[in-house]
């Protein structure tokens, strides 16, 4: 039995468990997932935010039971903080306080970490001033919170990601 | 997010400190997207940074500035992208219409501008490719683009142009606005 673990649970990690039991059922993933919400689409955040998606869990490409009944372990709120090479452990810590695992083999997916632009009064403000970065879905939930309050108006800096969704919106007649 | 927004009824602004919407596209394509942004009601400013965020009365305010051109490897800068104010109505210089952004700034057609930033930057997007296809190179093909997009007529090119990869994405503060994803709500 071979101990695969993996930190991060988006679409690296989640794509290097499937297909590591795919390739030998022998083989044991465990996933390290910093969040709660292993396997959800980003990308689809926005069409939950306009009301196409109604319920945020339809942003998951797979649910939790699916993932574990394909035989991967979830670890979920829960973060990496070290690894030891030489005793082959990684160290976490979850909502079970601090565990180290042992592993024969180790992947790292935690994707990137978004860069803040160098704007003043950004390190102060946040969502509950109403002033958003979206990320993970953690950070849909304090948006949609805000939209709750009923804004007028709302400012997109850089909207480098979201320009892309406009030729795909542009066909359907459904807009306003 | 632009448009999940707007269909939720808000009112939008969109703030994108290159010359064009999309500017990872060619400049006929982000037109398109532009053209459909105006259609829609957003509002958008190109070739405009911000700087600022502020929250005070109840109400978050952005600031900044008309985007600087690169700056050479000298610190030199071009005249026509001179530092603006950025208050409430639009500053001399500020692009606020889409149709004025694809009109003074992506035709060529009776230009009589010194030297068209179009044959200039090709020339440096040459370059550039000739060192990633040389292994040396440490940006990503597609950093260019933006500058190669903000070919037209007038605008003076720069004296010189930097040596390598690293010190074009330095010199340009694209690379900032390709990564910069903030709402202001």
């Amino acid at each position: 039995m071979s101990r695969l673990r993996i930190v991060g649970g988006s679409d690296a990690g989640i794509s290097a468990g499937l297909r590591a039991t795919e390739l030998d059922p022998a083989v044991e993933p465990l996933l390290v997932v910093a969040d709660a919400y292993p396997n959800f689409s980003i990308c689809g955040i926005p069409y939950h935010v306009s009301g196409e998606v109604l319920d945020w869990r339809s942003l998951a490409h797979r649910s939790r039971s699916d993932l574990e009944t394909a035989g991967l372990t979830l670890r979920l709120d829960t973060t990496a903080q070290r690894i030891d090479p030489a005793a082959r452990t990684l160290t976490v810590t979850g909502p079970g306080g601090v565990e180290a695992i042992g592993y024969d083999q180790l992947v790292i997916g935690t994707g990137a970490v978004p860069a803040r632009p160098p704007i003043g009064g950004l390190d102060r403000l946040g969502p509950a001033d109403g002033v958003h970065v979206l990320h993970t879905t953690g950070d849909t939930f304090a948006l949609t919170d805000t939209l709750a309050r009923d804004p007028a108006t709302a400012v997109i800096v850089g909207p480098a990601t979201s320009g892309w969704r406009w030729p795909k919106r542009c066909a359907p007649a459904g807009w306003p | 997010m632009a448009e999940a927004l707007r269909t939720r009824g808000l009112a939008m602004t969109v703030v994108e400190q290159l010359p064009q919407v999309l500017s990872t596209v060619d400049a006929d394509l982000a037109d398109l997207v532009a053209d459909e942004l105006a259609r829609h009601d957003v509002r958008v400013h190109t070739s405009t940074t911000i700087t600022a965020v502020d929250h005070a009365g109840g109400r978050i305010t952005v600031s900044g500035h008309a985007t600087r051109q690169p700056t050479n490897h000298r610190g030199h800068r071009s005249r026509v992208w001179s530092e603006q104010a950025f208050g409430g109505g639009a500053p001399n210089g500020m692009v606020t219409s889409t149709k004025a952004a694809a009109g003074t700034c992506i035709r060529r057609k009776g230009c009589d501008g010194p030297r068209p930033w179009g044959r200039y930057l090709r020339t440096a997007r040459t370059r550039y490719d000739d060192q990633i296809s040389n292994g040396r190179g440490g940006v990503r093909r597609g950093g260019l683009s933006p500058l190669i997009g903000d070919r037209g007529c007038g605008h003076q090119p720069p004296k010189g142009w930097p040596d390598g990869p690293s010190a074009i994405a330095q010199a340009s503060p694209c690379a900032a606005a390709m990564v910069a994803n903030l709402t202001v709500v």
